[in-house]
């Protein structure tokens, strides 16, 4: 089975981590199931021109082409499978090999039910939600992979970019590895300093979110709303404050390895899926545990 | 300026979901369904174009006839004209084959503008816009937080990327996605209730193409378990659950 794997080359020449995830999902992969592992290496610029120049890479199509769930990959990967008449799997959160196929997961209804996937196609594009796989994170030589293929600059891009805006620090939500997320309990947008507070206190790899109560009443912006109707994570730690834990809430970061929350309802459904609950009120609780957070790091 | 909207019906986001006897569908019995919600941002930034520039607005879904309904919503709203895509064998679609039946059918229609929802909550591909794109040779811009268009057919559209965003500029024709944000959807009113009650809705046979992934099982994820609540003075608990974040390695 050949499975092949697109990564995004930045300006920069950095891969970013949910193309070096996907690389090492692809290694796994081949590692077990035998078969061919490609690279292509894609310039961020490709994502506003043609795909033309991909047509003499993908005259023999693998089984299956492997990206990551990014903005990126998600872009590329859909308009390769349309290209090449490719059958697409999206946003998958576990792959495994079973003999000639892979049987992928992808979370659906916003991560209410989980789907069992497979495909019969000969070619298939599938996207991996990289932060279920952070165990496959690949930080060794490209090369070392199979061969690398380089998509050249785009000759004219249909698109220009006139400004990119990247908050300073900011990790992706979908990637942050430590998030804390404030609800309807922090009683305005003034107060949303202790949740970053408290993400700071976890270090650089934390991201703050909210819920959509406090995205909906304009505290936040929409891009940090975790949920049904927002994002989908799976950090190693989500802590929750003053969010009750509605289902579509819920569905967003039920897949977190730990979950941290605090609420003043000893009743409120979050409790119900949290590891550690805190019946308490959070604006006494956060700052205390940010500064009992960030002591214990600093030694 | 003529813009096109591709809209999904999709299960209401509050509905209780059951999984059918076959193990692999959702038991549509008695299931409540909407417009898919990222879709009305897009139907949305459609009126207020034509509100800006002119122009006609259509709403196309590929969908069985319960669909009208999602259709019907957007009529309310004020879109000008309803298309559903459909034939039998459409049951069972994956995202290819849908995206390959919506670019033949959008072959027949003229437009400056191409809006999609950023994914539909159902099966939250994303994936459609960005296959039509490819498919008519359109420029795709995913995730639109801001969209300017002037008088000169070039758009600025501000999208969302992790931790940032960025403006691309691109010239009509073109497809853009949105994300929630963008605008504020409006309510139907009353008269356009009427109105789009009666408003004939086009029916157009669907072109046929293959599809090849399949759901195979559909499950509820693993429950979680509750966990240790602690409760009483302050510093207590917050001691002891630093003390549970340390033990599990998290600080």
């Amino acid at each position: 089975m050949n499975i092949w794997v697109a990564i995004e080359k930045k300006n920069d020449g950095a891969l970013t981590r949910p193309s070096a995830v996907a690389a090492g999902i692809a290694k796994r992969l081949v590692a077990a199931a035998g078969g061919e592992l490609k690279v292509l290496k894609v310039p961020s610029s490709a994502l506003f021109s043609s795909l033309v120049q991909m047509d003499s890479f993908f005259a023999t199509p693998p089984g299956y082409l492997i990206l990551p769930h990014d903005s990126f990959g998600s872009q590329m990967g859909s308009r390769i499978a349309a290209r090449f008449n490719g059958a697409f799997v999206p946003d998958f959160t576990t792959v495994e090999a079973k003999g000639d196929s892979l049987v992928f997961t992808h979370p659906v209804y916003g991560g209410r039910l989980v789907a069992e996937m497979t495909s019969s196609a000969s070619f298939t594009v599938a996207t991996a939600r990289t932060s279920s796989f952070m165990d496959d994170l690949y930080t060794g030589d490209i090369a070392a992979l199979g061969a690398v293929a380089e998509l050249p600059e785009p000759a004219s891009t249909w698109g220009t970019v006139v400004d990119e805006q990247k908050a300073s620090g900011a990790v992706a939500l979908t990637e942050a590895e430590v998030i804390v997320s404030g609800g309807r309990g922090l009683g305005g947008p003034e107060k949303f300093s202790i949740i970053e507070e408290l993400a700071g206190a976890f270090g650089n790899a934390s991201a703050t979110g909210a819920s959509r109560a406090a995205v909906d009443a304009g505290w936040v912006p929409h891009a940090k709303q975790v949920g049904q109707t927002g994002k989908v994570v799976s950090p190693r730690l989500y802590v929750a404050c003053g969010i009750s834990g509605a289902p579509q809430h819920l569905a967003g970061m039920a897949t977190s390895r730990t979950i941290l929350a605090i609420n003043k309802d000893p009743n409120a459904p979050i409790f119900k899926v949290a590891d550690i609950g805190i019946v308490g009120d959070l604006f006494e609780v956060v700052p205390k545990l940010a500064e009992q957070i960030r002591k214990m790091r600093n030694g | 300026m003529n813009i096109v909207v591709c809209i999904k019906q999709v299960p209401d986001t509050a509905a209780r979901l059951r999984i059918d006897t076959s193990g692999a569908k959702l038991d549509i019995a008695d299931l409540q369904w909407v417009m898919n919600p990222y879709d009305e941002y897009a139907v949305e930034e459609a009126l207020q174009l034509k509100e800006k520039h002119g122009g006609t607005v259509t709403v196309i879904t590929v969908g069985p006839e319960r669909s009208n309904e999602a259709l019907r919503s957007a009529l309310a709203m004020g879109v000008d004209e309803a298309v559903r895509v459909w034939a039998d064998s459409c049951t069972g679609l994956d995202v290819s084959a849908t995206a390959r039946i919506l670019a033949d059918a959008l072959k027949t229609l003229s437009f400056d503008v191409l809006l999609f929802g950023r994914q539909a909550v159902d099966d939250g591909a994303a994936a459609v816009g960005a296959m039509i794109g490819e498919l008519l040779d359109l420029p795709c811009v995913a995730t639109v937080q801001k969209l300017e268009i002037d008088d000169h057919g070039v758009a600025v559209a501000q999208q969302e990327i992790e931790g940032g965003s960025r403006k691309i500029q691109v010239k009509l024709p073109a497809i853009f996605t949105a994300q929630k944000g963008l605008n504020t959807p409006r309510y139907a009113s009353l008269p356009g209730i009427m109105k789009a009650k009666k408003k004939e809705i086009a029916v157009v046979a669907a072109s046929t193409h293959e599809s090849h992934v399949s759901t195979t099982v559909l499950r509820t994820p693993p429950e979680r378990t509750a966990g240790e609540v602690l409760t009483g003075d302050v510093d207590t608990v917050v001691s002891a659950a630093v003390q549970r974040l340390r033990e599990k390695g998290l600080v």
